[in-house]
């Protein structure tokens, strides 16, 4: 291995991947669109419940009850201000108390049409509640709840936040897509024999598309992490993130190498994407993936990713998705070499 | 195998005395090489891609201007390649393979479809390396062109070499040289008539013809590589 030509090459490689206007494109548009898009996001996780309530009967311990648990109580004027304040989304629900409320045992709940089924539910049991305080009833309800895990109650994680790990994933992968091109033109323009002919061997121009990769698929996601996260847990995030551009590497050399042209690089990226980005649902979305996610390398860069920025996950506690990482990446890169090296034979 | 691309299974190749199994990085520091397919960095201009081969070769305080110039190429350092035209590709080529100065130049097919002017400005550069005194190796399917610029010429046939010598030897060995003459009978007939030159009744012959018949032109005629190679091979260069 040749360090000088090593440099020469990933000169070289960057000068031809910023001169490829889409690729230069992609990485600018992508750092500065994933940017606004977390900025754009809530900064906290709004979970508040506001109740709105309007009564015909006098209510006693309903307000003092709902002040003393902390809850934000709008007192409507009317029904139809309470339907007002709910179809415009200003209350969570409505709870009218009509006049006959205490012989009847009914009232009437204002929900949204767009409130989603588990909320209703919980509405409906609120209401039941606040009933039995302020008349006495008592529930026909049991329920009992218990909290497995880290308990998040009160201190969920804004969706912006969450977005993070996923974002940062996106843009690291992203790049794949300009390595692999970067591999493809040098095997189907056969620029690769011209340098092979020199004092050029196959490990220096290995080497150099790799550092290329490493610098496109490192730089803009530790651009977002700093403007998004704030140095916070950086070194660790740091490995990650490098873990995560060798990942990107590997999948790059295997399209670029097994790819002709640009389109069938796209074709190529478009399914192995949509495989390797399957496990920052999860993420986002926790619990809505089944756990043979796992199997995808990719889920271990971002759980990771996200237990280290979203729940301060001590470098202890990643070592396994460090490990899966290192050993899946190797894998990869040793099947893209094999397959480059096939190709060049 | 020659410029290191790839590993002789069996057997031994050595240029300039360097083993090419295990000291081919050697060898390549000293070869220049154009390829047959054009496999420059279309994306980068032509003095960018003189200048990255230059860096690999270690080459110190190197002036792209000095080969752009002598291949033709004054005027279009800044351009990018994939503006170039195939000749203008072709020539940038025979200026890449030779920014180490090699001592060995390999050159595929440098001439191959390329308009007259290009091809002979190509031929030229040739020319001019040998003169210098380099070896080189020059592929071509142009007899015309290995007979004008070659002191030896080997012809492969199904990757064996069945002949290789000077032109004027191989001409020698495998032509016949003659003379293709126009006549006139004194009835006013015109008709043609070959004489073998270099044979033991060659000049009875002519002295014959000349006698006989009224000689309207003569012209002489030697055997071209490409009949040569027809004769050797039994097949047409294309076959």
């Amino acid at each position: 291995m040749n360090f000088k030509n090593i440099s020469i090459l990933t000169k070289k490689d960057l000068s031809l991947f910023f001169k490829n206007r889409f690729f230069s494109i992609i990485t600018i548009l992508g750092l500065v669109a994933y940017i606004i898009i977390f900025f754009a996001m809530p900064r906290i996780q709004e979970d508040k419940i506001k109740i709105g309530i309007y009564s015909d009967v006098p209510l006693t311990k309903i307000y003092y009850f709902l002040e003393s648990h902390d809850a934000e109580v709008y007192k409507g004027v009317s029904i139809e201000d309470l339907r007002e304040k709910v179809s415009k989304k200003l209350i969570s629900f409505g709870i009218y108390f009509p006049s006959d409320v205490k012989e009847k045992k009914a009232l009437k709940l204002i929900i949204n049409i767009e409130t989603e089924d588990e909320m209703k539910e919980a509405y409906e049991y609120i209401a039941k509640e606040l009933y039995h305080t302020e008349f006495g009833f008592d529930l026909n309800i049991e329920s009992e709840s218990e909290i497995i895990g880290v308990d998040l109650a009160g201190k969920q994680i804004p969706v912006r936040k969450r977005l993070i790990p996923v974002l940062a994933f996106f843009l690291i992968i992203t790049e794949t897509l300009g390595l692999s091109n970067l591999i493809s033109e040098e095997l189907e323009n056969k620029t690769i024999y011209a340098l092979l002919s020199t004092p050029v061997n196959i490990q220096d121009i290995f080497f150099s598309k790799g550092i290329t990769g490493l610098i496109t698929t490192l730089i803009p996601s530790i651009l977002f992490i700093i403007i998004t996260t704030q140095f916070k847990n950086f070194f660790s995030i740091l490995l990650l993130l490098f873990l995560g551009s060798l990942f990107a590497i590997s999948v790059g050399f295997l399209i670029g190498s097994i790819a002709k042209d640009m389109m069938s690089i796209i074709g190529y990226g478009f399914v192995i994407f949509i495989l390797i980005l399957t496990p920052s649902f999860n993420v986002l979305a926790p619990g809505t993936l089944s756990s043979w996610v796992k199997i995808i390398p990719a889920y271990f860069l971002v759980d990771g990713l996200n237990k280290i920025i979203n729940f301060n996950t001590s470098f202890l506690n990643l070592l396994p998705n460090i490990l899966i990482l290192i050993i899946t990446s190797g894998i990869l890169l040793f099947f893209g070499a094999f397959i480059l090296r096939r190709r060049l034979i | 195998m020659l410029i290191g691309l790839l590993k002789p299974k069996n057997g031994k190749a050595y240029v300039l005395g360097y083993d090419m199994v295990k000291d081919s990085k050697k060898v390549q520091r000293k070869i220049g090489v154009c390829f047959e397919y054009t496999n420059l960095y279309e994306e980068l201009s032509a003095k960018e891609n003189l200048t990255l081969f230059a860096n690999l070769f270690g080459i110190k305080n190197f002036n792209p201007y000095e080969l752009i110039e002598k291949v033709g190429l004054k005027g279009k350092e800044n351009d990018l390649v994939k503006t170039f035209s195939k000749g203008m590709k072709q020539r940038l080529m025979v200026a890449r393979a030779l920014v180490n100065d090699p001592e060995i130049l390999f050159l595929d097919e440098p001439t191959a479809g390329l308009d007259p002017v290009s091809s002979e400005e190509i031929r030229n550069i040739i020319l001019e390396e040998k003169k210098k005194g380099k070896t080189i190796f020059l592929t071509t399917h142009d007899m015309y062109e290995a007979d004008k610029l070659s002191d030896r010429v080997a012809f492969i046939n199904y990757g064996k070499i069945v002949a290789l010598d000077a032109p004027l030897n191989l001409k020698t060995k495998f032509g016949k040289r003659g003379l293709k003459l126009k006549l006139q009978k004194e009835n006013g007939e015109i008709y043609e008539k070959d004489i073998v030159l270099d044979k033991d009744d060659t000049l009875e012959k002519i002295l014959t013809t000349f006698k006989q018949d009224k000689v309207i032109t003569v012209h002489s005629e030697e055997a071209t590589l490409e009949d040569i190679f027809i004769k050797i091979t039994g097949r047409g260069l294309k076959e």
